[in-house]
């Protein structure tokens, strides 16, 4: 190849524009809404024998939003076998990932402050769950581990 | 200093600077999110030291790295953004390029991406890098001899 048609080359990628969701996610940081008291709802559902299709579900009770958050406070539970629950306050900014048997599942980006709930119904068996938050900076901000078996 | 107008006159670049060194929209989207978020929230701690354009590239340039360094970018990122294209001949052969590119080391493969892809002059690049001018330009001609060494012989259609 010639030095010319390598300079071409490179010179005919076109600049990608950002997308105008950026502006609403940007907006919605600058100038935030009333936080809100009714908690945001997650819910993951594990299936299959070995892993895993999970079904993502985040609302904020009007809309439904594609961002959330975690904290310090944990409120956890597991009720009955197979069945987990959280409810975690979480703040702008942070990085929330879902690691299930080894494999990640989810790492979501937060865009909103609130309360994050967090629901699994987990397929029979023994599953090892991993809830982990960062903050922007990719410091570890909690981490919940969490067993659960299922009849 | 105006975040919003920081923002406006920005987003397309970081957007797009991001963009060219992960191949996907989705985390692009993410990722430039944060990027100004970082921005917004540091914005009353610049003073100015270096231009603003350059401190602004530098907080995107270390979430980029942070990024790649959990995910590494594979070849069938690049050719899924180009399969929503076509499948002309200078759209395979772009493919071939980016793959070329990400086989380059590091250093290579930012000062062509900085130089081509995001248009900064060498005077930018070395603000960025902490390297000196003369530096950018003989990095950036080893760059390209190593590209086209990656590329292999005949002519960019591979005739």
């Amino acid at each position: 190849m010639e030095d010319k048609e390598l300079e071409k080359l490179l010179k005919s990628f076109d600049k990608v524009k950002a997308p105008s969701e950026l502006d609403n996610r940007l907006l919605a940081y600058l100038h935030p809404k009333k936080k809100k008291k009714a908690p945001f709802s997650l819910v993951y559902v594990v299936g299959s024998a070995f892993l895993l299709f999970v079904i993502f579900r985040f609302f904020n009770g009007k809309n439904s939003v594609s961002q959330f958050l975690f904290s310090d406070e944990l409120y956890a539970a597991v009720s009955v076998p197979g069945y987990f629950e959280t409810e975690i306050e979480v703040s702008y900014g942070d990085r929330a990932r879902l690691i299930m048997d080894g494999v990640e599942v989810q790492d979501t980006l937060i865009t909103e402050e609130g309360i994050l709930h967090v629901e699994f119904n987990t397929t029979p068996g023994f599953h090892y769950i991993i809830i982990r938050v960062e903050d922007m900076n990719g410091e570890e901000k909690y981490t919940k581990v969490v067993d659960i078996y299922s009849l | 200093m105006d975040f919003e107008k920081i923002y406006k006159k920005y987003k397309d670049d970081i957007y797009n600077y991001v963009f060219w060194r992960i191949y996907s929209e989705e985390d692009a989207l993410d990722i430039t999110q944060d990027i100004f978020i970082k921005i917004y929230k540091g914005l009353p701690k610049f003073k100015g030291e270096s231009s603003l354009k350059t401190w602004i590239f530098a907080i995107a340039r270390n979430t980029v790295i942070n990024y790649v360094t959990r995910r590494r970018i594979k070849e069938e990122d690049i050719e899924s953004y180009f399969q929503e294209k076509s499948t002309y001949k200078e759209v395979e052969m772009k493919i071939k390029l980016l793959l070329a590119m990400e086989k380059l080391a590091i250093e290579h493969r930012e000062i062509l991406k900085l130089y081509y892809f995001d248009g900064f002059s060498y005077k930018e690049i070395a603000k960025l890098l902490g390297i000196k001018p003369g530096t950018v330009k003989s990095r950036l001609n080893r760059a390209k001899l190593s590209l086209k060494e990656k590329l292999g012989g005949g002519d960019i259609y591979g005739r």
